[in-house]
């Protein structure tokens, strides 16, 4: 694995006209720019090359509307690319770097080889430890402006506090000098360490917050990660009473303040970020549970229709401000909400993560209100959060029976039922059906003695969707997802779809995949096994490779600002390793080539990581064409178009 | 059916939530998240004493969080009783526990209002891993000061929950008796309904 090889292609896509598509080969290296990238040049075993082609200007681009209008014309986009041998511009030391990616440039015409469905982890773990010491390839610290920790993803408080003083003084340091400091590379090789650690640091005082990361992770993705974990303190203080806590005592102590469950959420969201599937800080964007457009728009019929015909007496006019039915793991599925107002994807983040992680315990029978400052909608004031769980069709939950005689100790956190999705017509024992994922309902209020009237409002929305059988056909939409089957992309592992317009991304169901992946790595990792087959531990192993590619691949294909190069590319990233030596069950396997691709345009993101082995870079266009437009055709199943707008 | 309002006031982990869901759900939960803001729930019980009278909670689990204080009033403005916990392992919920009694008296105009002094986990002292920091005496002399019912429970137990929602029952049942025999006499209507209409429909979806 030392031996990675990592090469970059940025491209152009526009749509062409079919008389100007010979004349590409040729324009295509008009105003080529090699750019090398310090960090990825710095491995003295592992040479790697990485070059970008900016081609922004070499196409002539129909003006404003989207790249293409309808599927066939994407078909356009993809024909047009031609692979072709590439020169170099004069006057850069690339020579190496030319045969390098000219090497690789037809490693594409090498003896074919096996793919598989795999997904190889071609990252060094070398930093991967999480002893509590301190010691691993993530990192997050917040502590005070007057240099007081507040909180740390690993290790105790006590022990990483010479490490926030450090962090502190130099921040302080370059404050002093007039500049600020937003972020520093480590050099590789220091400590026997073989990949460079980026710190990123926010300064939103009277916070200071770090990020430490060996997963050559860009400043802005780190600073994304950052700025959600603000947000976290303020939409639980709300900016106003942060500074006042502070504005009396610098060195305010917060950790007394915080209560042990503020931890716990905030231990959370940096295991989300380090070690799941979310790529909702990456991308920028939310997730919504795929419905048929009939069910959606009848959610939305319902929700207005509820709040219209309230009786005013119950239902104040103006007291509901927004209202949300999301699916476990943050998914929305419909949107109440008044005219010409939006809320920002973080705030929606915030409240998902405390809804569905937070509140894990959370019983249908419960309702909950709870006060939420939402940092993009109004940091210095709170509102009101009406919370209740959508029953499962069939839940019978002793509610009325009055103390029951069998005494159960249930001490166990929903965390892992919550992971997984069980079918929805097996039966199961009682504790364990009370422990399925549910839907919430979501009714929010700027009135602080709103809660009688969101509570009337969500009976009458929940007896009217029981009614309409909705429930049923949000919880087998929920426990049905699409398969990856479905969509015709054949030699891709897992794409990420967004759509700019909505704000919204799809990615598929990845059980499939967690399968082959523990299959594949169990004989080299020592993976504790859980019962149900799927070992937890592969499965993080398996969401943070694929979250890392991902964001290879992404950082790959926009400017250090989050910004896209030009207005549409495509860029391939392609990890190859040596073959390796026989394993341990003497087996010896091939090299690994993984190939990723981002396809950004004004309308849309696409990022998509193959099959190991997938090296035609053609089949590889091809498949992404097809999501895409399997997308598009899908959209109002697959995204939340306007909600109900009142 | 009756129904009556309940607000649970206290420290920070005392145990508010446990209590309410040892009576509600008859189960423990030994790693229980904080509450943030408050939880609503309800549970419906009859009387030991009086088998025909079913009385339905209406429950306020309130965050004992300080940064939630300012909240509390809305919880108990209407509340027909209160719960009012503490540690029985920790001396400065007791300490807790009391100024919420006073600002209760003072707050609340409602004379009929029910409170009960709670001292939870004694549990922790009777298996000997914590000592006792507020004796049962000086608690119950305090509460019979200031007019408070007293238990001492243990939610991880269950031991004593449901006797505290029993007497509080029989209580508020006796006062509406008494209230409701005084309204008849005066006109002649029934008033099922307490000072504040219930917003809460008695057919509630989740059963």
């Amino acid at each position: 694995m030392d031996f990675l090889k990592n090469q970059r292609l940025g491209m152009r896509s526009v749509s062409l006209a079919g008389s100007m598509r010979d004349g590409i080969q040729n324009d295509y290296l008009d105003r080529a720019r090699v750019r090398v990238p310090s960090e990825l040049v710095r491995a003295p075993r592992a040479p790697v090359a990485t070059t970008s082609l900016d081609l922004a200007d070499t196409f002539s681009q129909p003006a404003a509307p989207p790249i293409f209008d309808d599927a066939s014309s994407a078909a356009d986009d993809v024909l047009s690319y031609r692979s072709s041998s590439l020169g170099l511009p004069g006057g850069m030391s690339a020579a190496g770097l030319s045969a390098e990616l000219h090497q690789s440039m037809h490693s594409d015409n090498a003896a074919p080889r096996d793919v598989t469905h795999e997904l190889p982890d071609v990252f060094e773990r070398a930093l991967g430890t999480t002893d509590g010491s301190g010691a691993s390839d993530k990192q997050f610290f917040v502590l005070s402006a007057a240099g007081k920790p507040v909180f740390t993803m690993h290790g105790q408080e006590e022990l990483v506090m010479g490490l926030m003083g450090i962090v502190h003084t130099v921040v302080n340091y370059f404050r002093i000098s007039g500049s600020s400091l937003n972020s520093l590379v480590t050099s590789m090789g220091s400590s026997g360490q073989s990949t460079a650690q980026r710190f990123v640091f926010l300064d939103r005082p009277p916070l200071l917050l770090m990020a430490m990361s060996a997963r050559e992770e860009s400043q802005h993705d780190l600073a994304q990660q950052l700025d959600f974990l603000y947000s976290y303190f303020v939409s639980s203080m709300s900016r106003k009473q942060l500074s006042r806590l502070f504005a009396r005592r610098e060195n305010f102590d917060l950790r007394s303040f915080l209560m042990p469950a503020d931890f716990d959420t905030l231990h959370h969201i940096c295991d989300s970020i380090a070690n799941s599937l979310r790529p909702e800080l990456l991308v920028g964007a939310l997730r919504c549970l795929p419905l048929r457009k009939s069910v959606r728009q009848s959610l939305h019929t319902l929700m207005l229709r509820q709040l219209q015909d309230a009786d005013p007496t119950d239902v104040p006019k103006g007291c509901l401000l927004y209202g949300l039915i999301v699916a476990p793991g943050g998914q929305l599925c419909s949107v109440l909400r008044p005219k010409g107002h939006t809320l920002h994807t973080t705030d929606l983040h915030l409240l998902f993560s405390l809804v569905f992680d937070r509140f894990q315990n959370l019983q249908p029978d419960q309702e909950l209100w709870v006060p939420v400052c939402f940092p993009k909608f109004n940091s210095s004031g709170f509102l009101h959060c009406y919370i209740k769980l959508l029953p499962r069709p069939g839940d019978d939950l002793g509610h009325a029976t009055a103390l029951p005689d069998i005494v159960s100790v249930g001490s166990h956190t929903a965390s892992t039922a919550a992971s997984r999705q069980p079918s929805f017509d097996v039966p199961m024992p009682n504790e364990e059906a009370a422990k399925r994922p549910r839907c919430a309902l979501v009714l929010i209020s700027a009135q602080k003695e709103g809660f009688f009237a969101m509570k009337t409002l969500a009976q009458n929305m929940l007896a009217d969707l029981e009614a309409r059988n909705l429930l049923k056909y949000l919880y087998v939409s929920w426990d049905t997802p699409f398969s990856m089957a479905s969509i015709p992309a054949p030699l891709v592992n897992h794409f990420i779809y967004k759509s700019k317009r909505h704000v919204q991304y799809y990615a598929p169901p990845t059980t499939a995949w967690v399968n082959q992946f523990s299959n594949d790595s169990s004989s080299s990792t020592n993976a504790d096994s859980t019962h149900d087959g799927i070992s937890v531990n592969t499965k993080e192993n398996y969401y943070k490779t694929l979250m890392r590619y991902y964001s290879h691949i992404r950082a790959n294909a926009v400017a250090e600002d989050g910004k896209p190069f030009n207005r549409s590319t495509i860029s391939f990233v392609r990890w190859t390793t040596e073959p390796q030596t026989a394993d341990t069950n003497g087996f010896v396997h091939g090299p690994t080539i993984v190939t990723g691709v981002a396809w950004l345009t004004s309308s849309f993101e696409l990022y998509l990581v193959c099959n190991n082995g997938e090296t035609d870079r053609n089949a590889v266009l091809g498949s992404a064409k097809n999501i895409v437009s399997w997308c598009r055709r899908n959209e109002s199943r697959l995204f939340v178009h306007d909600g109900a707008v009142f | 059916m009756l129904q009556f309002k309940l607000v649970l006031l206290g420290d920070s982990s005392v145990g508010k939530s446990s209590i309410v869901h040892r009576f509600v759900k008859d189960s423990f939960d030994e790693f229980r998240e904080s509450t943030i803001g408050a939880a609503f729930l309800s549970q419906t019980i009859k009387l030991e004493n009086e088998p025909d009278v079913t009385i339905k909670f209406e429950i306020w689990d309130t965050a004992g969080q300080e940064r939630y204080k300012s909240l509390a009033p809305m919880y108990y403005r209407n509340a027909n009783a209160a719960l009012v916990v503490y540690d029985v392992t920790q001396a400065d919920s007791l300490a807790k526990a009391r100024s919420w009694v006073e600002e209760l008296k003072s707050k609340v105009s409602d004379k009929d209002l029910v409170i009960c002094l709670v001292g939870n986990k004694v549990d922790l002292c009777e298996d000997g891993s914590e000592p006792k920091a507020v004796e049962k005496e000086d608690a119950e002399s305090y509460a019979a000061e200031h007019g408070l019912l007293f238990h001492e429970v243990s939610a991880k137990s269950g031991s004593g929950v449901s006797a505290v929602f029993q007497q509080i029952g029989s209580k508020l049942y006796a006062q509406k008796k008494d209230s409701l025999a005084a309204s008849s006499q005066q006109r002649n209507t029934v008033n099922v309904e307490l000072q504040r209409p219930s917003t809460n429909d008695a057919t509630s979806c989740c059963s």
